[in-house]
C-alpha cells in the first residue's frame, strides 16, 4: 500500500536549484505513458494522437474521429483543452497514392473558464482540397464554427456547410487494450523469447484505458464530400504545431498501432531501438511510408515468425510478409465509403477485415491475429470498451 | 525451443549516435516535407466572443494555486487507486509517479518525490525494461539530488532510445550538477535538436550562465518564455519559465527586467512562491523590508524551503521591529528541524545548510563537514564554492583558496562567487584582487542579498 499523506512531516526543498530542475523537466515529464508514442509527440499531450476512427454513420455519411491526450483522469478532464496554436487535421486520400486530396482542418481559440470551473473554446473547421490538402497549412474554406462541449455538459455540435456536423470536447476513450500486457510481450520479444507463455503471460485482460478520457474531434461528413459512396479512400489524422512561422507536423496516425508495433524496436536480429525512428514516421507523409518502414514490418513479422516456428506453428512465407507490408503501408485507414464493415479479425489473410475503424472494433485482437498468422486469436483478453457508446453523433461515450 | 540470440547494438559513444540519428532524421525530413509555405496563422473567427450558454465564461486569468494543487492531489488519488487495485498496471504506476512529482513541485514536499520514486519503482519491479518508468525514475532522482544514479539511468535509457527527451534532459541536468559541463552541453545540444522548445532553452540558459555567458543565458531564458507562451502552457509550468528568466535577470543586475519577469509569473499563477521570493529580493535591495517580508511570508506559507526561511530571518533581523528577533529565531529553529527530519533525503539539504551556517558564522566545523560531503557527491561550481566559503568562515582562508579557484574555473559571472572570492583574497592579503571581486559583485546590485552586501562593503572598506 502507498503511504498516506497524513502524518508525514512536510519538508521543504532546500535547494531552489532542485525545484528548478524538476519543474524544468515538467514539459518532458508528461511523456509518462500513453499509447507508446514517440518523444516529440509526447512532449505535449494535447497534440499526441491516441487513435483515429473512420466509419459509416448512415448510408450517405461517414464519421471521422481524431482523439488526442490519452489517459486523462476525470480531474484532468475537467479543465482539459485543445492546444490553441496547433493544427488538427483529418486527411483523406482518394487514390491511395499516400497524399491527401481532402483535408479537414480544425483550430481552437483561447480557453475560457465557465462558472463551474470547466473550460470552453471556440473552434473553426476548414476544408481544403487538391494540392492544398497535402500540406499542413491553415487554408481552405471555412465549413464550420462551433464551441467545444465543456466537461460533463450536454453535447454541442456545429453544422458543417454542405451537410454534416462537427463536435469537439472531452469524451470517454473508446480504445480498449491491456497495455502492460503488450509491453511485456514486446519486452519478451526484444529479449529473444520464443516461449508463448512468456510472451503472452503479461496479459491480464485489464483495460488500461478504462475510466480515462481523451479529447475528441468528430466530423460527420456526407460521402459525396469525401469521394462518393462506394469509393475506397484512405484516412489519417495529423497534428501540427506552430514553429518558425509555419506548421510543423509532429504526429500522424492511420491504422491503429502501426508506428508502435513496427518502429523503434531492438529486435534480436535487427536494428537499433530508436524513438527517433518513431518521430520520423510521425513527421512524414504516408507516401514515404513504404520506403522507410517496409524493412521494419518485414523484420517484425519475421521475428514473430521465428516464434511461431519455434512453437510448431506456421509462419508467413516471404511472399506473404511482403504482401502484408504492402497492405499496411502507407499507414492509412482504408475505408469503402458507405460500407458498414469495420476493422475486424478473420481466420486468415483472406478473411481479415480492414475497412475503416468503428469505435467498438477490437483492433488489438485483429492485429494480433494478423501478426501471428492467425495463430493467436485470443488477443489481449480485453474485448470491449468500458463505457457504452452513443447511438447519436458524435457516437462516443460521455466522459468519466 | 531455441531462443533467438540477443544482439545489442555496438555501444558507440552515446551522443555521437544520437547526433547521427538526428542528422539522418533531418535529412529525411528535408526530403519529405515542403518548405514552410503560407500558414495563415491568424483566424479572426476564433476571437469572436462567446455568448448564450457560455455567457458566464471568462478569459483565463492567473491560475489559483489552491485549484492547481487540488487537481494535482485528485490526480494522485485517482492513479494511486488504480495501482492499489492492480500493482502490475505499469501505466498507472508511471502516471502516479508523474502525479506525485507534480504535487512535489507545487508544494516543495520532498516526501512527494520519494512517493514518486516508489511509484516508478513499482512499475519497474513489474517490467524492468519499461522506458517511461525508467524516465520517470531518472527525473525524480535528479529532484532528490541523487545525481550519479540519475545520470547512469539516463545513459541506460539512451542506450536503447537515443532520442528520449526526458533522458537527455536528465543526463544534462545531472551532469551539470556533477560538474561535467562538457557532457551536459552535449546532452542539451541533442535535446535542442530532438525536442526544441522551452524545456530545452531553459537548460541552455543555465549552462550558459555557469559557463560565464550571462547575456546568452538571458537570451535563452527569454526564448524559453516565448516558447512556453506559444505552447499555451498555463499555471505553474508557465510561471516557472518567467521566474527562471527573472532570476537570471536578477543575477545580471537588471532590476527592472527581473521585476517585470516575476510579475509576469504572478500574472499567470497567483502567489507563485519563487516569483514572490524574487520580488522580495528586489524589495529588500530597494530598502522596502516590510514588503519583502510580507512576500516571503506568503511564499513560505506555500513552500517552507529552508533557504527561504534563512532569507526571511535575515530580513527580520535587518528590520529589527517588535517581535522580529523572536520570529527570526523561530525561522532558524525551523531550518534546523527540517534538516534533522530530512532522514534519507538529508543530502538534499547539505549544501544549503552549509551556506546557511557559513553566512552566519555558526558551527564552522559542521559547515565544512557538510560542504565536503556535498562536494563528494556534487562537484559542480557551487559545490567548490560552498566548501571554500565554509573554510574561510572557519578561519582557514589558505585552504579555501584552491576550491575557490576551482569554483571560478568555468568563468561563472555570479555575484556570490565573486563576493566569496573577494573575502578569501582579502583574508590572504591579495588586496587588489579582493577589491576587484568585491566591486564586481556589488556592481550587480540586487544579485547580492543585503547581508552579503553589508559584509562585502565592510571588507572593501578595509582595503581602501
Amino acid at each position: 500500500m502507498r503511504p498516506s499523506n497524513t502524518g508525514v512531516p512536510r519538508l521543504g526543498l532546500l535547494a531552489v536549484a532542485g525545484l528548478t530542475l524538476a519543474v524544468g523537466a515538467s514539459p518532458l515529464l508528461v511523456s509518462g505513458a500513453d499509447h507508446l508514442d514517440a518523444p516529440a509527440a509526447k512532449a505535449d499531450h494535447r497534440v499526441d494522437i491516441t487513435d483515429v476512427y473512420a466509419f459509416r454513420s448512415s448510408s450517405s455519411q461517414t464519421t471521422l474521429v481524431l482523439n488526442v491526450d490519452g489517459l486523462m483522469s476525470p480531474t484532468d478532464s475537467k479543465t482539459a483543452t485543445f492546444r490553441t496554436n496547433a493544427l488538427y487535421e483529418l486527411k483523406v486520400d482518394k487514390n491511395h497514392d499516400g497524399k491527401a486530396d481532402i483535408a479537414y482542418r480544425v483550430r481552437f481559440g483561447a480557453a475560457k473558464t465557465k462558472s463551474d470551473g470547466t473550460k470552453v473554446q471556440s473552434y473553426v473547421v476548414r476544408r481544403a482540397t487538391g494540392s492544398l490538402a497535402v500540406m499542413n497549412v491553415w487554408t481552405g474554406a471555412v465549413v464550420a464554427v462551433g464551441t467545444t462541449t465543456p466537461y460533463k455538459h450536454s453535447v454541442r455540435t456545429a453544422s458543417i456547410a454542405g451537410g454534416g456536423a462537427a463536435f469537439a470536447g472531452t469524451r470517454d476513450d473508446p480504445f480498449f487494450f491491456d497495455l502492460p500486457g503488450f509491453v511485456n510481450f514486446k519486452e519478451q520479444l526484444l529479449g529473444g523469447s520464443t516461449a508463448l507463455g512468456d510472451l503472452l503471460g503479461g496479459f491480464t485482460g485489464a483495460d488500461t484505458f478504462a475510466g480515462t478520457n481523451v479529447l475528441s474531434i468528430a466530423l460527420r461528413i456526407p460521402n459525396d464530400k469525401l469521394g462518393g459512396t462506394g469509393k475506397s479512400v484512405g484516412v489519417w489524422g495529423t497534428t501540427s504545431v506552430a514553429r518558425n512561422g509555419g506548421w510543423a507536423q509532429i504526429d500522424r496516425m492511420g491504422r491503429p498501432a502501426i508506428n508502435t508495433v513496427f518502429n523503434g524496436l531492438l529486435l534480436p536480429t535487427s536494428s537499433v531501438y530508436n524513438g527517433l525512428e518513431k518521430d520520423a514516421f510521425n513527421f512524414q507523409r504516408p507516401n514515404a511510408d513504404a520506403g522507410t518502414t517496409t524493412g521494419n514490418v518485414t523484420t517484425v513479422l519475421n521475428a514473430i515468425g521465428n516464434v511461431l516456428t519455434a512453437n510448431g506453428a506456421t509462419a508467413y512465407t516471404g511472399g506473404e510478409v511482403a504482401a502484408i507490408a504492402s497492405v499496411l503501408l502507407p499507414d492509412e485507414l482504408t475505408l469503402t465509403l458507405g460500407s458498414s464493415a469495420g476493422f475486424a479479425s478473420g481466420t486468415s489473410l483472406g478473411t481479415l477485415g480492414l475497412n475503416g475503424r468503428k469505435l467498438g472494433d477490437d483492433v488489438i485482437d485483429a492485429e494480433f491475429a494478423l501478426l501471428t498468422n492467425f495463430v493467436i486469436t485470443t488477443g489481449d483478453g480485453v474485448n470491449a470498451n468500458d463505457a457504452t457508446l452513443s447511438s447519436s453523433f458524435p457516437y462516443l461515450a460521455g466522459p468519466h | 525451443m531455441t531462443a533467438l540470440p540477443t544482439r545489442r547494438p555496438t555501444l558507440l559513444p552515446l551522443l555521437a549516435v544520437a547526433a547521427a540519428v538526428v542528422l539522418a532524421l533531418a535529412t529525411q525530413l528535408a526530403g519529405t516535407l515542403p518548405a514552410a509555405g503560407p500558414t495563415g496563422m491568424d483566424e479572426p473567427l476564433l476571437d469572436a466572443p462567446l455568448s448564450g450558454e457560455d455567457a458566464d465564461a471568462v478569459a483565463a486569468g492567473a491560475v489559483d494555486p489552491a485549484v492547481e494543487l487540488g487537481r494535482a492531489r485528485d490526480d494522485v488519488t485517482f492513479w494511486a487507486g488504480r495501482v492499489a487495485a492492480d500493482p502490475s498496471d505499469i501505466v498507472a504506476a508511471v502516471k502516479l509517479a508523474d502525479a506525485d512529482a507534480t504535487e512535489a513541485r507545487l508544494t516543495g514536499d520532498v516526501t512527494a518525490y520519494t512517493r514518486a520514486l516508489t511509484a516508478a519503482e513499482v512499475a519497474l519491479a513489474a517490467q524492468p525494461g519499461y522506458v517511461p518508468a525508467q524516465a520517470s525514475k531518472a527525473t525524480v532522482l535528479v529532484a532528490l539530488h541523487r545525481f550519479p544514479e540519475a545520470r547512469d539511468l539516463a545513459r541506460s535509457i539512451l542506450d536503447r532510445d537515443p532520442g528520449n527527451a526526458t533522458a537527455l534532459g536528465v543526463l544534462g541536468d545531472a551532469s551539470l550538477e556533477l560538474g561535467d559541463l562538457a557532457r551536459a552541453g552535449g546532452a542539451y545540444q541533442t535535446l535542442r535538436l530532438t525536442a526544441p522548445g522551452a524545456a530545452s532553452s531553459v537548460r541552455d540558459g543555465r549552462l550558459a550562465f555557469v559557463r560565464g555567458d550571462p547575456a546568452g543565458a538571458v537570451a535563452a531564458d527569454e526564448a524559453a518564455v516565448t516558447a512556453a507562451t506559444a505552447d499555451a502552457l498555463e499555471g505553474d509550468p508557465l510561471a516557472f519559465y518567467h521566474v527562471t528568466l527573472g532570476e537570471m535577470l536578477l543575477a545580471t543586475g537588471d532590476e527592472t527586467g527581473a521585476r517585470g519577469a516575476f510579475e509576469d509569473a504572478l500574472a499567470v499563477r497567483a502567489d507563485q512562491p519563487a516569483a514572490l521570493v524574487g520580488l522580495a529580493k528586489l524589495d529588500a535591495f530597494d530598502g522596502d523590508l516590510d514588503t519583502a517580508i510580507a512576500r516571503m511570508d506568503t511564499a513560505l506559507d506555500a513552500i517552507p524551503a529552508p533557504d527561504w526561511l534563512a532569507r526571511r530571518s535575515d530580513l527580520l533581523v535587518l528590520r529589527d521591529g517588535p517581535g522580529d528577533a523572536d520570529a527570526a529565531a523561530a525561522d532558524r529553529a525551523t531550518i534546523e528541524a527540517i534538516a534533522s527530519l530530512a532522514g534519507e533525503a538529508g543530502s538534499v539539504y547539505d549544501r544549503g545548510l552549509s551556506i546557511y551556517l557559513s553566512d552566519r558564522g555558526l558551527e564552522p566545523e559542521r559547515a565544512v563537514r557538510l560542504a565536503r560531503d556535498e562536494l563528494a557527491i556534487r562537484p559542480d561550481v557551487y559545490g567548490y564554492d560552498t566548501l571554500a566559503w565554509a573554510l574561510v568562515n572557519a578561519g582557514d582562508a589558505a585552504a579555501a583558496d584552491a576550491p575557490m579557484h576551482d569554483a571560478l574555473a568555468a568563468g561563472t559571472r555570479d555575484a556570490r562567487l565573486w563576493y566569496h572570492a573577494g573575502v578569501i583574497a582579502a583574508e590572504l592579503g591579495r588586496a587588489a584582487e579582493a577589491r576587484t571581486y568585491l566591486e564586481d559583485a556589488l556592481a550587480l546590485g540586487p544579485a547580492l542579498d543585503p547581508v552579503a552586501r553589508a559584509r562585502a562593503e565592510g571588507v572593501l572598506g578595509t582595503l581602501r
